[in-house]
């Protein structure tokens, strides 16, 4: 796996539950990752904040579940793009497709859906880590003509909902990894 | 895709080829952790449209739906043009259905909550976590306190399954609202004097009724599609329609004649009315001599409510009194006194619900065409089961909704003499309410058992949907009884006030992504109707019945839950009834073909099967069983609150596309209403400055107020205000209904008809100003 393929990975695994197994997971990836890429600074910044607790369980069900003291951090494409905020409507259909264009389908039980944030990020993962041209232009087509669009929102409805610093750095991460200066 | 959390590395790597076989390994990468994505079979989901039949969970009705799905989702909501609840007709509830299962806000995971009670702090757990969480805590409080330790209140998805785990658990205390909080006074009453329900999918044979005399019953607004339907065509085929109603809703403009009677006073134009009918002699005399008994009790007993009486209480015109009686006389058998839907009103509903029976009695309605016709019922076994030890007998088993077969004993004894469990909210409980529904219960009253802990310890709750706030009234109460439990887990669909209190929340599939148990309903064809899955559950949540089997298994109750499946059941039903699960997916419903002999038995020269709670099999119209126990001065009217100079009637009702407290966190349905208002009338508006979209403050005697915005007009009495029920609601995970108008239900009144203990919640009087 190609080292982007890992920044996407990464980005995936930030806003997935922060279980146990997975902060440790995830803390493992962020070395891997400063190995080669030394200078990135928001991986510095995030590796100390990689530690689990109840506290961040608490935040990931109150930012991403179903708390929204002050606002809703929908982790699902459809919320952003659809007019009436509708899950599963064709935003997350067009996802799902590119998906199963790839051999690629959400498995079952796993409770997410194509377009939750932790899907989309590991499938462009999956793109990035692919050596062909298909791949290259699902990405691109992913990228640009869907994630550009609710991705920056996402973002800046997470900044506005106060999160801890795991989350503002994972922001600051996401935006720096997903949405050229 | 894992549901591991492991580090395995000699696993295959978080994505897959899905041809060839060829596992992609990502050398270095430790994660299967991270995994969430795998490689699929095929695309078996990309199909062309699909189609499923179901009914409808959008409100009460439940109407017969034809579910379209593509590419593994539902698209497209129809009505089932074979149900007869609406013969295909969805109204807006039905169609914003889809919006139930997309919404964002939805309930997704089992929570834990890691905050305080309400605090709405939580944690994703696993189901595994969750469920033996439950079952733990439940065993745990029933070693310490006994079966009947455990409340079960359902309301708003097809609860069954919750009521047979809380059955099988032990305990008797089982309830549902429909009871003590809606539409209990009007089931009682035709009960005890006809033997009869008459309510849920009421049997009126709307289409050829000639005269409706409707007591608030806004059935445009408050509307079901059959009954609305039905109602309708009675209009089209050339019905009367005289309403009564403090406000000029929409029904009452499609009257023929409207009174705005004063509120809560419609007993004592009911009593006018019979007093008329009997003293005239317009009654159906061949029908009274036949199938009535005390008749001249009854005369007796009516002859100081005349309607000169009546005039002043309740504002209607003593000559219109005559008129409409003679009117409706002249109609008769197919004319219909209509009942409020919701009917916990007055400080004597009962009363009135009894007076409404004895009218429509009097006229010779029952089992006649354009009058009440005899339902026909599908009969559908349900499976076999080990015994219920401690809960109450259910309806099969009494021939009817009540259950009057209650052993007297003193309350302060929670088993009877054959050592089964008294209900805590003593529904059916000689000394407390003994003509309460137990088959339903008294939701008022097991709060307040909670609250206060009597007449025994009730130390673990479990709800399945409901909101105990915004669909009750006295907030204090059920905050006290949802932090005084033990141990609280929550099932819903969707997120409100009461769950936001719970220790476990289980997410519940909606009620288009699960089979659920048969619909079994009676009307002049009957029925069998399936609810057929249109799509997989999304997010981490489970259908209903698999919640409780997986439950039932790990408190070894699993002998309630025989089958593997839901549809395992379903299909043992069926079959049992001669047909199958296969064969009803094919269309959805099974009927019995409409009889007019069996429906309209006095219609073609057969007769009527009466038998009453008290084994009358005849009309009661004073009922032996009300006397006995000293309960028939319900029939006398009782005088009802009035204002002062300052104050208002503070009424409630219903709009057509939301229901309950359950749709205005729903987008769509948000779309046509996203707020309630403030109905008064302008001359009041006047007198305290307020103009149209004016913020007022709303205050009852009680202390209790909110805020809300004004609309000025002169569709509502001077001396009454209106709110539309459902919203006002605070909890910040609806964030499409969250701070959105006011809560009627923080402002009704929570005193309780003395006679069945439902709430009486129009008493409350409050005083309007402007903010």
């Amino acid at each position: 796996m190609n080292e982007q393929a890992k920044l996407y990975l990464l980005a995936s695994g930030l806003f997935n539950q922060p279980t146990h197994n997975r902060i440790k997971d995830l803390h493992c990836l962020i070395d891997e990752l400063l190995q080669t890429m030394p200078e990135w600074e928001i991986l510095k910044a995030l590796k100390p904040h990689l530690k689990y607790s109840e506290d961040l369980e608490t935040e990931y069900s109150r930012l991403f579940i179903l708390s929204f003291p002050n606002e809703a951090v929908q982790p699902f494409a459809s919320y952003w793009i659809e007019s009436d905020h509708s899950l599963m409507g064709n935003s997350t259909l067009e996802v799902k497709r590119m998906m199963l264009e790839h051999g690629i389908e959400i498995a079952e039980n796993t409770g997410l859906l194509p377009d939750h944030i932790v899907s989309e990020l590991e499938f462009i993962a999956y793109l990035v880590s692919q050596d062909d041209e298909k791949s290259q232009q699902t990405q691109q087509q992913l990228l640009e003509q869907h994630c550009s669009y609710w991705i920056p929102l996402f973002i800046t409805a997470l900044n506005k909902a106060n999160p801890i610093p795991y989350y503002q750095l994972s922001a600051n991460y996401l935006k720096q990894l997903m949405i050229p200066t | 895709m894992s549901t591991h959390d492991h580090f395995d590395p000699s696993r295959r790597a978080f994505l897959g080829a899905a041809t060839g076989g060829t596992a992609l390994t990502i050398a270095g990468l430790p994660s299967q952790a991270l995994a969430r994505i795998n490689a699929p079979h095929d695309h078996e989901e990309l199909k062309k449209t699909t189609e499923v039949f179901g009914f409808c969970d959008m409100c009460y009705w439940r109407c017969g739906l034809k579910i379209r799905s593509r590419d593994g989702r539902a698209v497209k909501i129809d009505g089932n043009t074979e149900h007869p609840n609406n013969w295909g007709v969805v109204c807006a509830k039905g169609n914003s259905g889809l919006m139930v299962a997309y919404a964002p806000n939805r309930l997704k995971y089992p929570m834990k909550r890691v905050g305080k009670r309400g605090e709405n702090k939580w944690k994703q757990i696993s189901w595994d976590e969750a469920l033996d969480t439950v079952a733990t805590e439940l065993n745990k409080a029933k070693e310490k306190y006994g079966p009947q330790t455990l409340a079960l209140i359902g309301h708003g998805s097809w609860e069954k399954p919750y009521h047979r785990l809380a059955h099988a658990f032990g305990t008797p205390n089982t309830t549902s609202p429909v009871f003590g909080l809606c539409c209990g006074p009007r089931g009682v009453s035709n009960m005890i004097i006809m033997g009869r329900n008459l309510t849920g999918n009421e049997t009126i044979d709307l289409e050829n009724c000639k005269y409706f005399l409707m007591m608030g019953r806004n059935i445009t607004e408050s509307l079901h599609n059959g009954e609305t339907l039905g109602w309708v065509n009675g209009v089209a085929n050339g019905a009367k329609v005289v309403y009564f109603d403090p406000r000029y809703s929409i029904t009452a403009a499609k009257a023929d004649e409207y009174y705005a009677i004063r509120p809560l006073t419609d007993h004592a134009f009911l009593l006018a009315m019979i007093n008329v009918v009997i003293n005239e002699e317009l009654y159906d005399k061949q029908f009274i001599a036949e199938y009535v008994v005390g008749f001249d009790e009854l005369k007796e007993r009516v002859q100081k409510y005349t309607p000169e009486w009546a005039e002043p209480i309740t504002e209607v015109p003593a000559q219109d009194i005559r008129r409409l009686a003679k009117e409706m006389a002249a109609k008769a058998p197919s004319v219909f006194v209509y009942a409020p839907r919701r009917m916990t009103r007055t400080s004597n509903d009962f009363g009135t619900g009894m007076a409404i029976t004895i009218l429509n009695t009097l006229f010779g309605v029952w089992g006649r065409k354009g009058g009440v016709f005899t339902p026909q019922n599908y009969k559908v076994p349900e499976i076999d089961l080990p015994k219920f030890e401690h809960a109450t007998a259910n309806r099969i088993d009494v021939g009817g909704d009540f259950n009057y077969e209650q052993p007297e004993i003193p309350i302060a004894h929670i088993q009877d003499k054959d050592g089964k469990y008294q209900r805590a909210d003593g529904a059916g409980v000689m000394g407390r309410w003994p003509i309460a529904n137990p088959q339903y219960g008294l939701t008022n009253e097991m709060w307040k058992a909670m609250a206060e802990q009597r007449p025994y310890p009730v130390k673990a709750l479990m709800t399945a949907g409901g909101n105990g706030f915004l669909n009750s009234t006295n907030y204090d109460i059920i905050r006290k009884a949802l932090e005084t439990v033990d141990f609280y887990v929550a099932t819903d669909v969707i997120p409100n006030e009461m769950n936001m209190y719970a220790d476990i929340l289980l997410p519940e599939a909606s009620y288009l992504e699960r089979y659920d148990d048969l619909q079994v309903g009676g009307g002049r064809e009957g029925y069998v109707a399936v609810r057929m899955p249109a799509m997989k559950p999304l997010h981490g949540t489970r259908d209903a019945w698999t919640i409780c089997k997986q439950l039932a298994d790990r408190m070894d109750l699993g002998a309630y839950f025989p089958h593997d499946s839901i549809k395992e059941l379903i299909d043992d039903r069926l079959k049992k009834a001669g047909s199958s699960l296969a064969e009803i997916e094919k269309v959805g419903i099974l009927k019995i073909p409409a009889d007019p002999k069996k429906n309209f038995p006095l219609d073609h020269g057969g007769k009527l099967k009466i038998k009453t709670p008290s084994g009358s099999s005849k009309a009661e119209m004073i009922p032996g069983m009300l006397k006995m126990m000293g309960y028939d001065k319900a029939l006398d009217y009782v005088e009802q609150v009035r204002p002062n100079e300052d104050e208002f009637h503070m009424t409630f009702g219903r709009i057509g596309f939301h229901t309950h407290a359950r749709t205005q966190d729903n987008v769509w349905t948000a779309d046509l209403m996203r707020e309630n208002v403030l109905w008064i009338h302008p001359e009041s508006a006047a007198k305290r400055g307020i103009n149209e979209g004016d913020l007022v403050k709303v205050s009852d005697r009680k202390g209790r107020s909110g805020e809300i915005k004004a609309k000025v007009t002169i569709r509502i009495r001077k001396d009454t205000i209106f709110m539309v029920h459902g919203f006002g609601h605070w909890d910040s995970r609806m964030t499409t209904a969250n701070g959105k108008g006011l809560a009627d239900s923080d402002l009704a009144s929570y005193e309780v008809d003395p006679s069945i203990g439902s709430m009486s919640m129009g008493l409350s009087l409050v005083k309007v100003e402007k903010v």
